[in-house]
């Protein structure tokens, strides 16, 4: 992709204001030639990036919103109402549900009195499977804000290991079919090397004029503060391997 | 100044803390230090005074003992002196201090005193590991009786902090016990005496005392070398000495008798020099100026001090140079005894050391002398007086060590961290005492015209003879060679002999601008990059690797004519240095080196510093002194051989065959021979770690589920039950049983597999590697010889890394799942994340979608039933199922995370559907679909109805635009759950007790209440037709 596609994508998700359920469509629409796994890995990092800014864990942004929550369930509104809180505040939507839920259960814990330090653990459970909920309204917001968020939600993490599982046995079939010699991490393990690219070449290739010593799939965009992470934590470490 | 700090230190003024924390926060810009600050006293000045201070002390109240000789470098002792005289010591804070001792509190303030010294140490500031152990060893030995009056003596009262015997031992076994780093690496029979030291016991707590205990045991004895041939003489080798070398026949000739003539004088020499009056010039002078002059062509001079250098190595630097080079048994007597059958030659020489004790001559921080035969080499040298033989000795001695220099040592079973076995071991070793040997005499060669009897020269002398010779370098490019041995991680080779060289060099050469760069390449090693290894204990350095080095380069710079200041002015330069630029000192260097291979043992640690056998000297030596009841008195006990001695005389005739072999042959036979013997061994190795061992582990392991089935363990047996731990031993000794036998057969297996491996591999190398008209017999001896050679090697890699261990971590695991399994039966499967990196299966159809595309799919679909419900028609639902059975069915990359997740979300669109278009599932057999893709079990999930009936759902269903359409279509739904097996009637139950009836509206629960009796009235009957 080249860098003028790429800082049009940034800037079009940086335009987008809310839910990026919304903006993933329309990334789709405008960059058609682009797969649709690069738009939603670059809209990932950037939304990263604006939760760092946006998302604050206060007592009082906890209360805030969970008086919202609560003054809407009062007057009856539709579901859907921490969408639309979330919308509003410009955080995604389970990030609004986990402070919600977090003031709702030490409600409920100061009147059972129950231990607070197992608050944080329910809290993941409750997100992953919203049918544990004990109060109904609650579980059906809190399960719509799992199902409308692309970017905070419990299966996202699920769906990046599976992609990242995917892409490096797609990795490990196309080098097989190139008929390259090369070692994969269990091997290298298992010989006790320190540090283990996926795929070690034991035999290196030259593509576009550089030598390739190693491959390392990540299933994620390449943005340049990626490059940048990965270069100091992990790259640099195999230069002399 | 530094006098001031270190009594107000002492008398509390300034905080022991403070202090250190200024010592070490050389930068630190902080109002704290203020105080010691206005003292206008620098951390390396306080540091040099601070040592002197003690090493004074030392040398000032030890007197029993027999002290290093140099424990300072005058120049800074005379410092120490001026100072002391500047301040009275009969100030009242002296007074104070010297009453405070009496009254015995002193404790506080000797922790200060060796709290800062070990501070030094470990920092690298003190210029001299090695006298850190004589200041700890030598009060340890002090006479019992000591008296300290010397408070009465004048001059040194202030020394009243060690004025007792004992505050001195006190310091000393602080400070020891600060060190037990460096204690490890000192041998067996040093700590030995250390432990057994009575007053090292009385001041140190029991734990310090028996984690040397446990440094000893762990201390391999004596290793046990392979026995060698002893050569004694260079033989002829073709390609370097035969008649094509020469100029002319008359050379050639001349060499000849050159040779000869060479040998008469060494065997002389060897007859004749322990006799008294016998005089090296007188008996020899006139055979070494004729050997020299018999024939003046230049090349004979070249080939005589390559057989000079040569044979200098073969004499100092063969097994038993130590022994005979004191004790004189002349070649011929040696060989003569080697080929005595029954006499082991070297047990004879160790006993004859053993007898005659050496005087110990290289007593820390002296220059090095010539002992045994490396006199014999001097004095020819300086007899000789021949300064064209010198020239070209020098050049031979040069390019030897620049060979040797470059040796590189591998780590020949890769892979290992680092570790090598003995022989590279030994290689090493005999390696860097070749190097010491050659770096000394060329030392003294170089130094020869500039060596003067007077040691006090005049500071005009001194500049004038620096001014003169500033520009000359030395024969060797040093600057290069350290930058190189930095570049390629073999300091550990260098470091060793150049400092021998530089001990050899003279009081003028060392100041030389040239050496002053060598000298700040050393200290920056000593001081940052050694720092850092030490203290960074991330990169795993051989410990014995930067010891030796710091042992070398401490010995190197407290020696006499070494510039005494250089290290502290370079200390400092770095210090302001650092403080202008506001950049720690430590990071202004990144690269970090030593070599990573374990090469050096204590063998070579001795070697290159000979003085720490002088602290085992001290040691032994005060054994009698102190009456230790502890005294055992070593007795040579006879050991019962191992092998008949026929085997021994066998074995080593045979080793001198190979030898005298080898010598008649060209170098690059031999080479070539180790070459692949060495190889040949690494790559069995290999074998045997990738494919014998793990073979015959998966053989083993079958054998030992067999073995469990013969055990019956009871069903419902408890883990605490008696019958069960019996069981659980019967197991454990039966397991271990199968483990040693298994380990004797896989011993031999690998000895089996291993010969036709390496045979065939060695004859065909063999074959391939050497010239074509090599008589078919030397190949053969080559082939076997190298076949020896490899099975030496791999054997000993056999018998330090097939061991039990092998087994006992497979086993142990194997019998705590067997143990496991039959105390709790039902072991619950987790689901399974990572998959094999060719997936889970074969076959792979990459167009069908993707783990991560099927939850889009789901979760596009599940915004379209509550976004716009009206848009959903059964085909496209009966669509999304076809992708998901597709996808699950053909593709190898899902792995049961996601799959989990898909069946889950499924459950969920389903619920969203009865919730919003009821309609649909009542009207069509969608349900029946996705039941299809559930009954499927494509992952491991047993609780995916657990939590069907909850608040969340019943509330999707409640809301619903139609509810009684929305319970009739869940009603539906349970029902097809049961009758799938899906979902069973007591679950059922169980989720609705479970529910908080409170919480739901009057209707809602009525209409609940309805739709579970209707499933439940079907299931009866079902139930009871079925069981009709």
């Amino acid at each position: 992709m080249d860098i003028q596609t790429y800082n049009e994508i940034v800037k079009t998700i940086k335009s987008h204001y809310g839910l990026t359920t919304d903006c993933l469509p329309l990334l789709r629409e405008k960059f058609p030639s682009i797969d649709k796994n690069t738009l939603s890995s670059i809209t990932m990092h950037e939304y990263q990036k604006r939760m760092k800014y946006n998302h604050v864990k206060s007592a009082e942004v906890m209360n805030m919103y969970y008086n919202l929550y609560k003054t809407a369930v009062d007057r009856g509104d539709n579901p859907g109402i921490i969408l639309r809180i979330s919308q509003q505040y410009d955080v995604t939507p389970c990030l609004v549900a986990k402070l919600i839920l977090q003031r709702h259960f030490n409600d409920v814990n100061s009147i059972n009195s129950d231990n607070d330090s197992s608050s944080q653990t329910n809290i993941k459970t409750y997100m992953r499977d919203t049918t544990l909920i004990q109060d109904p309204s609650l579980a059906y917001e809190v399960y719509l804000c799992t199902l409308y968020d692309t970017q905070y939600s419990p299966v996202v993490e699920t769906i990046k290991t599976s992609l990242g599982q995917e892409y490096e046995i797609k990795l490990h079939k196309e080098m097989l079919n190139l008929g390259l010699a090369f070692r994969d991490e269990e091997h290298l393990r298992k010989y006790g090397y320190d540090k283990t690219p996926d795929v070690k070449l034991e035999v290196p290739i030259a593509v576009d004029g550089f030598v390739i010593n190693w491959v390392e799939s990540k299933a994620l965009f390449g943005d340049e503060d990626v490059h940048r992470e990965y270069m100091r934590n992990q790259y640099l470490s195999y230069w002399n391997r | 100044m530094c006098e001031q700090v270190l009594s107000d230190t002492l008398d509390g003024k300034i905080q022991i803390n403070l202090l250190l924390n200024w010592l070490v926060n050389e930068t630190l810009e902080d109002a704290t230090f203020n105080e010691l600050r206005n003292n206008k006293c620098l951390q390396s000045d306080f540091v040099s005074y601070f040592l002197n201070f003690i090493h004074d002390i030392q040398a000032f109240t030890n007197k029993s003992v027999e002290i290093p000789q140099k424990v300072s470098t005058p120049k800074r002792i005379e410092r120490f002196i001026i100072t002391h005289d500047e301040n009275n010591c009969e100030t009242p804070s002296v007074k104070r201090r010297s009453a405070l001792f009496e009254n015995g509190t002193p404790h506080s303030q000797m922790d200060v005193c060796s709290f800062i010294h070990s501070r030094d140490y470990e920092e690298n500031d003190n210029v001299s590991p090695n006298n850190s152990f004589y200041l700890g060893v030598s009060p340890l030995l002090d006479d019992i009786n000591f008296n300290c009056d010397s408070k009465n003596e004048t001059k040194f009262s202030n020394n009243m902090l060690f004025g007792t015997i004992h505050n001195r031992v006190y310091f000393a076994s602080k400070v020891l016990q600060s060190q037990i780093s460096i204690l490890s690496m000192l041998d067996k029979s040093t700590l030995r005496l250390l432990i057994e030291n009575k007053r090292l016991k009385n001041f140190t707590s029991s734990s310090f005392i028996s984690r040397l205990l446990q440094i000893h045991e762990d201390k391999p004895d004596k290793t046990s070398e392979i026995l060698e041939h002893i050569q004694s003489n260079v033989c002829f080798i073709s390609d370097t000495d035969n008649r094509d070398n020469f100029p002319n026949d008359p050379s050639f000739h001349a060499f000849r008798k050159q040779r000869d003539l060479f040998y008469e004088i060494i065997r002389i020499w060897e007859n004749n020099h322990l006799q008294d009056e016998w005089n090296y010039v007188v008996a020899l002078g006139g055979k070494i100026k004729a050997l020299l002059n018999m024939h003046s062509d230049v090349i004979n001079l070249v080939h005589f001090a390559r057989l000079f250098k040569a044979q200098l190595l073969m004499n100092t630097c063969g097994k038993h140079e130590d022994t005979f080079q004191e004790n004189a048994v002349s070649e011929s007597q040696l060989s003569f005894l080697s080929s005595i059958p029954n006499v082991d030659t070297e047990k004879l020489l160790r006993l004859k050391s053993r007898i005659v004790s050496k005087q110990s001559e290289n007593s820390i921080n002296s220059t090095p002398i010539f002992s045994g035969y490396q006199e014999f080499y001097r004095d020819f040298i300086l007899v000789a007086a021949n300064h064209i033989f010198n020239r070209h000795l020098n050049d031979a001695l040069i390019s030897e060590i620049i060979d040797l220099n470059n040796t590189k040592f591998s780590s020949d079973f890769d892979d290992n961290g680092g570790s090598v076995d003995s022989s590279t071991q030994n290689a090493y070793t005999l390696c860097i005492k070749s190097l010491r040997i050659l770096a000394k005499f060329l030392g003294f060669l170089e130094s020869l015209p500039y060596k003067s009897d007077n040691i006090q020269l005049s500071q005009n002398v001194v500049s004038c003879q620096i001014r003169i010779r500033n520009e000359i370098q030395p024969g060797l490019n040093l600057k290069a060679i350290i930058n190189n041995s930095i570049s390629n991680k073999s300091l550990i080779v260098t470091i060793p002999w150049i400092i021998k060289y530089f001990s050899m060099l003279d009081h003028i050469t060392l100041r030389l601008s040239y050496f002053e760069e060598i000298l700040n390449m050393l200290f920056e090693i000593y001081y940052f990059h050694l720092n850092k290894l030490t203290s960074n204990s991330k990169h795993n350095y051989k410990q014995k690797n930067i010891f030796l080095v710091k042992l070398c380069l401490g010995w190197l710079f407290e020696l006499p004519h070494f510039p005494e200041d250089s290290y502290y002015k370079f200390l400092s330069q770095k210090l302001l240095l650092s403080k202008l630029t506001k950049v720690q000192i430590n990071n202004s260097s990144e690269t970090i080196f030593l070599d990573e291979l374990d090469l050096v043992d204590q063998n070579a640690l001795y070697i290159c510093c000979p003085y720490l056998q002088d602290i085992k000297k001290i040691l032994s030596d005060s054994i009698n002194t102190l009456n230790n009841p502890n005294v055992t008195i070593k007795h040579i006990t006879p050991l019962t051989a191992v092998e008949s001695p026929t085997d021994l005389s066998n074995r080593r005739i045979q080793l001198q065959l190979e030898e005298a072999f080898f010598n008649g042959q060209p170098v690059s036979i031999r080479k070539t021979v180790e070459f692949i013997s060495e190889r040949v061994a690494s790559s069995c190795v290999k074998q045997v770690c990738n494919e014998i061992v793990p073979n015959f582990k998966k053989k083993v392991l079958a054998d030992l589920k067999s073995l469990f089935s013969l055990f019956n363990v009871p069903d419902d047996i408890n883990s605490d039950h008696e019958e069960f731990s019996k069981i659980k031993a019967m197991i454990t000794t039966e397991t271990s049983r199968l483990a040693n036998s298994s380990l004797n057969a896989l011993r031999e297996h690998i000895d089996k597999e291993l010969k036709s491996f390496s045979n065939a591999r060695i004859a065909s190398a063999v074959d391939s590697l050497l010239a074509m008209d090599v008589l078919t017999q030397t190949k053969d001896v080559c082939v076997s010889i190298a076949t020896r050679l490899c099975r030496e090697r791999v054997q000993q890699w056999i018998n330090s890394h097939v061991n039990l261990g092998i087994f006992s971590k497979d086993f142990d695991t194997e019998v705590r799942h067997f143990l496991a399994s039959n105390s709790s039966k039902q072991s619950k499967h987790k689901p399974i994340f990572a998959l094999p990196i060719y997936g889970k299966d074969l076959k792979h159809n990459p167009d069908a979608l993707s783990g991560a595309d099927l939850v889009e799919h789901v979760r596009n679909y599940c915004w379209t039933v509550l976004e716009k419900p009206g848009n959903l028609t059964v085909d496209m639902i009966m669509e999304l199922l076809k992708l998901i059975r597709q996808s699950i069915n053909e593709r190898c990359d899902l792995n049961d995370c996601i799959l989990i997740l898909i069946n889950r979300m499924l459950v969920d669109f389903l619920i969203l559907i009865i919730g919003n278009r009821g309609d649909i599932v009542q009207e069509s057999d969608v349900m029946m679909s996705f039941c299809s893709i559930w009954k499927q079990k494509n992952c491991q999930i047993d609780d995916l109805f657990k939590t069907l009936i909850c608040f969340r759902n019943i509330h999707v269903i409640s809301h619903s635009l139609n509810v009684s359409i929305s319970w009739k279509s869940f009603e539906k739904f349970l029902k097809i759950l049961l009758e799938e097996k899906l979902l069973t009637c007591d679950l059922l139950e169980a989720q609705i007790v479970a529910i908080d009836k409170d919480k739901l509206d009057e209707v809602t629960l009525k209409d609940l209440d309805a739709c579970v009796q209707a499933v439940m009235n079907v299931d009866l009957k079902t139930g009871e037709s079925s069981s009709r």
